[in-house]
């Protein structure tokens, strides 16, 4: 049954009430920080012919390609950002496989069979703004085992 | 312990207590008086909902689920049938019945020892959880800060144990009430805020006339049929919402447990289904799936999105509430299965008294303590070596597959106790109880099963050796650490009250 004792006021209330505004305090420095470094892609000339070029690779590759290429201009810019930073080193790589799961997004979180297409997607990424990097992630990656799981 | 008409306490102070050989029938005011912790730990329904749904759903997930379009819909809804439903209601009716958690409710339905099965399953999985949640932590932030910090070996490792260290802290000093409010904000600002955003710009997308990137026609409400990489794909989407029941450990904490747990519950399911089904269609809606890169990890997506609309500026903003998410989640899931765990541990003295020490803030602060100390280690070699970093999914199934035996225990338990706890007062009774157990069972049963199909993950060998792997380490994390314990315990570790410590 319910306890009869009626709630008292905590000793600790003070200190937790420091932790939950230090954490938001320091989240909101790191809101700051993000604010001022990020910078998002180049849109210029350059990041325009590069995806012109990746689109091109899309449609060849039968790959569909979004409505607005200005979405691939602004995430990719001239050199892929994030998606050339050493793909195939551990973090790049533990993230590549986080991604190959099912839908969970704590616990139950589990490898799947991945969609062969996706990894092609990728490759074309690769291909189009770091060449370089295309072989390392070719060897490290590219040998998974796929399949067609996304309805086309 | 006994069979009778009101195992439940309601108070979280008495909820230690019940875990205890003491007959639920005595008032609860007279013992509450002995326990030694004074301090308030009531939560709301609406509190423990989020709390719930914080350790469950996230946006994480959002990119990963996209690249099937409408299917993603089909990918929830038909696991949300066949497992979130019957594990949600039967969860819901035994925690209305019984306070404590997995580890009582298994333990009244068959016995201590399997109640201490189910529990360390529970427990040990999360320790190989954390390193996938810190790695993801490591990415975000380099991500907006500079991507190459993501090469960094120093700077990954330094954002791992800081965060790890960091969520153990305010676990141990939290308390129930601390870490309820910690997840709970969020949840709000991590998870709601940013997926009804995401939602809002996607509808703005296709009413702007827009044709979405992946069709969403009846035709691609189906996932593609390909044989055993579909039946893998929608069998292990049950896993989705694994950890449904974990926080009913803190059943104890509501005023009204009986009332409160399955609202609280019910109002869980809705908030996890609408999180994970519509912030992945808003942004299939705007991405073509092989656009989003695998290796650039979840913000890539975000920021292609963003980027339609000009709102780049959100990304950083997106970014930081997403670490935020992450962080809630893990929160709950460092203070539920330790304090499930510290419980059977008292109970049944299966744990030397090191191990049960407790904090003022009823924490099990060794526990957490020797758990972090692992995790810490598994989660440096998995984002600082390649190779560990593939071995590591092989251990996810593992630990998945051991996770997937608590919720085995759970359905037969509460079959059981419906018939040898038949007048015990539930608070809420599941309807077609049965029915629901086989059926939570069978697709319990059904993605052990699948587990063992190697994934994309497995680069190379045999399928023989990846059944006989999966096997071995299947039995060495859940089975083997239990029966050590069940070996080496003295009746001597059994403690009456909680062995206090600040």
């Amino acid at each position: 049954m319910s306890a009869s004792t009626p709630p008292q006021p905590s000793a600790s209330g003070d200190d937790f009430r420091f932790i939950y505004w230090f954490v938001g305090g320091v989240l909101l420095i790191l809101v700051v920080i993000g604010l001022i470094t990020y910078s998002g892609q180049k849109d210029d000339a350059a990041a325009q012919a590069k995806a012109q070029e990746l689109t091109q690779k899309f449609e060849r590759a039968g790959l569909p390609v979004p409505a607005d290429q200005d979405i691939i201009v602004k995430s990719l810019g001239t050199d892929g950002g994030a998606v050339c930073d050493n793909p195939a080193n551990a973090l790049g790589r533990a993230l590549f496989n986080s991604q190959l799961t099912n839908g969970a997004a704590f616990v139950g979180q589990r490898p799947v069979i991945a969609d062969r297409r996706v990894l092609v997607g990728q490759a074309l990424i690769l291909d189009t703004y770091c060449p370089e990097e295309l072989q390392e992630f070719r060897d490290k990656l590219g040998d998974y085992k796929v399949d067609d799981t996304i309805e086309q | 312990m006994h069979a009778t008409s009101t195992p439940l306490l309601g108070h979280g102070r008495v909820a230690a207590m019940a875990s205890m050989d003491i007959p639920a029938d005595r008032p609860a005011a007279a013992p509450a008086a002995k326990l030694v912790i004074a301090k308030p730990t009531y939560i709301t329904w609406l509190t423990l909902a989020f709390m719930t749904t914080a350790s469950v759903a996230s946006l994480r997930s959002a990119p990963t689920m996209a690249i099937y379009g409408l299917a993603c819909v089909f990918l929830y809804i038909v696991p949300a049938i066949i497992f979130l439903i019957p594990q949600a209601l039967v969860a819901a009716e035994l925690a209305s019945g019984w306070s404590g958690g997995v580890y009582r409710w298994v333990s009244e339905g068959l016995s201590a020892k399997w109640g201490l099965l189910a529990v360390w399953c529970q427990f040990a999985m999360t320790i190989f959880y954390y390193p996938t949640l810190l790695g993801f932590v490591a990415s975000t932030l380099a991500y907006v800060f500079n991507p190459d910090l993501a090469t960094n070996g120093v700077y990954t490792g330094v954002v791992i144990v800081i965060v790890f260290w960091a969520g153990v802290l305010m676990s141990a000093h939290g308390g129930v009430g601390g870490i309820a409010k910690l997840a709970s904000s969020g949840l709000l600002v991590g998870t709601l805020i940013p997926g009804a955003l995401l939602v809002i710009l996607g509808i703005i997308y296709l009413a702007q006339g827009n044709a979405s990137a992946a069709p969403m026609n009846a035709d691609h409400l189906i996932p593609q049929w390909t044989g055993i990489a579909s039946l893998v794909l929608i069998v292990n989407n049950f896993l989705s919402y694994s950890g449904m029941e974990m926080n009913a450990v803190h059943v104890g904490s509501l005023r009204n447990p009986r009332g409160e747990f399955p609202r609280a519950m019910f109002f869980a399911c809705a908030l996890v289904l609408l999180i994970f089904i519509l912030p992945a269609l808003a942004i299939s809606w705007v991405i073509p799936s092989q656009e989003l890169s695998l290796t650039a990890g979840v913000m890539q997506a975000f920021d292609g999105f963003f980027a339609y609309f000009g709102l780049q500026i959100l990304v950083p903003i997106v970014a930081i509430a997403l670490v935020c998410a992450s962080l809630g989640g893990m929160l709950t899931w460092l203070s539920g299965p330790s304090k499930g765990l510290l419980m059977i541990a008292q109970r049944e003295g299966y744990l030397p008294p090191y191990f049960q020490r407790q904090n003022d803030h009823e924490v099990a602060v060794n526990i957490l303590v020797i758990q972090g100390a692992v995790t810490t280690v598994i989660a440096l070699l998995y984002a600082l070596i390649p190779s560990v970093s593939s071995a590591y999914w092989i251990l996810s199934v593992m630990t998945t597959q051991v996770y997937l035996v608590v919720y085995l225990l759970m359905f037969v338990a509460a079959r059981r106790l419906r018939r040898t706890q038949p007048n015990v007062e539930r608070g809420y009774r599941a309807p077609a109880l049965a029915f629901l157990c086989v059926v939570g069972f069978v697709a319990s049963a059904a993605a052990i099963v699948i587990g063992f199909v190697p994934p994309s993950q497995f680069e190379s060998g045999s399928t023989v050796a990846y059944v006989a792997v999966i096997a071995a380490g299947t039995g060495l994390i859940g089975l083997l650490p239990p029966w050590l314990f069940l070996r080496l315990r003295k009746p001597s570790w059994k403690q009456a009250q909680p062995e206090v410590t600040s």
